[in-house]
């Protein structure tokens, strides 16, 4: 019985930690979200995951972010297309920042600059 | 046989609601009549399952995650190995393999023939149910895959389906029901509605499991996409570096392919000074280079020892680079004319074949 309420506890993790993102989320870390703003530079639209190549103005100087998104088959099915941004876009984004440090994070939530949503197709 | 078999397994499972079965054992699976199955065509999705913009937030489990399946103690440390290795967080996720590619967060296609339906997931995941009659093979010729085999029956809108020899492998599938290869899946799928798919499945393993586990799920007609957005790896950009993944940073160079440099463009005349039929005396292999349509071409052997004919990229106005790798340095006398060509394979032996003709 015990067993079975650990594994119960361990299927809420999995849930929320799930495998349809074809890696594991170990390497980012959903405890320290970070929020970016800055101008797209490329929107791959492509397997295994979708990326926005995000130019970011820190300290005076241009850095470039990799935001990793969903496979299009599921931002296909949340209105996205491969045109819904692109670049000169200027976004907003949340991400969950990769844990060694480097210029990269998985979505957590996106908007345009000045807030509003995205164009989506549903 | 076959028709016999799984309608009355079926029917004996009272739980599964299967129609009732045609009484006659006539050995035929196929469905009566295929043009009225035509509803199954498009695309559909497991009924409440999507993701958030990040693929990684579901919106519920799937039902072949198997906490509620009657996992005997075997089967409950089998389950926890298969969640320690999904914990190390090493996974890459593949496909989902069967039964767990009927409940992913992605698009199904039901493919209905006569002879055989397929179903086929954005992951790539395929089941193929054969419908001709047949029996499942013995056991002892049986290879087990990730995605078992299946032999099934139609009757109306209803497909009864054996699935056996299926091989769990965590490279797929990673935090699904870890089930034994001798689990045994008899199933249905019923077009319930025009718009849902209704699936039953009762699963029994008597490695790992108490008593049958009973899984349904529907499937709800997907009317935003006209096909499946297929699975894939062309921007594959998570690596493993310094213990732990992380992401590429140019994710520009998609196919992994190497930068080849550009030939160099030689005219007319310069590549008629190369073309003739150059032979190895020791070997006997003949090399003929021809100049047409603007490039240099060579025949020579070389797909098993065959004859073929394949573009060649100059370098200079004496060498050239095959299309597998093959170097080709000509052999200029004093007067101007090619005598020879060396020529070094790819795996770095070589041979000289002299000029034969013209």
């Amino acid at each position: 019985m015990k067993l079975k309420t650990l594994a119960s506890v361990a299927g809420l993790m999995l849930l929320s930690a799930s495998a349809h993102a074809h890696h594991a989320g170990t390497m980012f870390d959903g405890d320290k979200p970070r929020e970016l703003t800055g101008t797209v530079r490329a929107f791959q639209f492509t397997n295994p995951h979708s990326y926005i190549q995000l130019i970011v103005r820190e300290g005076g100087q241009d850095e470039e972010w990799s935001i990793e998104f969903a496979a299009p088959s599921h931002l296909h099915r949340l209105g996205w297309r491969r045109n819904t941004v692109g670049p000169g876009d200027r976004i907003r984004v949340t991400i969950a920042p990769l844990r060694d440090g480097g210029k990269g994070g998985e979505v957590r939530e996106i908007s345009y600059a000045d807030g509003s949503p995205l164009a989506l197709k549903r | 046989m076959i028709r016999a078999a799984l309608l009355g397994t079926a029917a004996a499972l009272a739980f599964l609601a299967v129609p009732a079965a045609a009484q006659e054992a006539d050995n035929r699976c196929a469905p009566s009549d295929t043009s009225a199955l035509a509803e199954w065509q498009g695309v559909w999705l497991p009924e409440g399952l999507d993701t958030d913009i990040s693929g990684r937030f579901l919106s519920r489990g799937s039902k072949f995650v198997g906490f509620d399946a009657p996992w005997n103690e075997a089967g409950w440390e089998r389950v926890r190995a298969n969640l320690a290795l999904f914990g190390t967080g090493e996974y890459r996720v593949i496909g989902f393999g069967f039964p767990a590619m009927l409940d992913t967060a992605g698009e199904l296609s039901f493919y209905v023939g006569h002879n055989q339906t397929v179903i086929l997931n954005v992951y790539r995941d395929v089941q193929i149910i054969h419908t001709d009659g047949r029996e499942h093979i013995p056991a002892d010729e049986a290879f087990p895959s990730t995605w078992g085999s299946s032999v099934g029956c139609w009757e109306g809108d209803t497909l009864t389906i054996d699935t056996r020899y299926m091989q769990f492998d965590p490279t797929f599938s990673p935090g699904h029901a870890p089930l034994s290869d001798q689990a045994h899946f008899v199933w249905t799928l019923q077009l319930a509605e025009p718009e849902k798919i209704a699936m039953r499945m009762l699963i029994t393993d008597p490695v790992y499991l108490d008593a049958p586990w009973v899984v349904e799920n529907t499937m709800l007609r997907y009317y935003s996409a006209e096909s499946l957005l297929l699975d894939g790896s062309n921007n594959d950009r998570t690596v493993f570096e310094d213990g732990s993944h992380t992401i590429s940073a140019d994710g520009s160079n998609r196919t992994g392919l190497p930068d080849m440099p550009a030939p160099a463009q030689l005219s007319a005349s310069e590549m008629a000074l190369l073309a003739g039929r150059y032979v190895d005396e020791k070997s006997g292999a003949a090399f003929t280079f021809e100049a047409r349509e603007g490039r240099l071409w060579v025949t020579m052997p070389l797909l098993a020892e065959r004859s073929t004919t394949t573009p060649v990229f100059p370098q200079s106005a004496r060498q050239a680079v095959g299309l597998i790798g093959h170097a080709f340095d000509f052999v200029t006398a004093a007067d101007g004319t090619v005598t020879a060509v060396e020529i070094t394979r790819p795996d770095g032996t070589s041979m000289t074949a002299a000029r034969a003709a013209p």
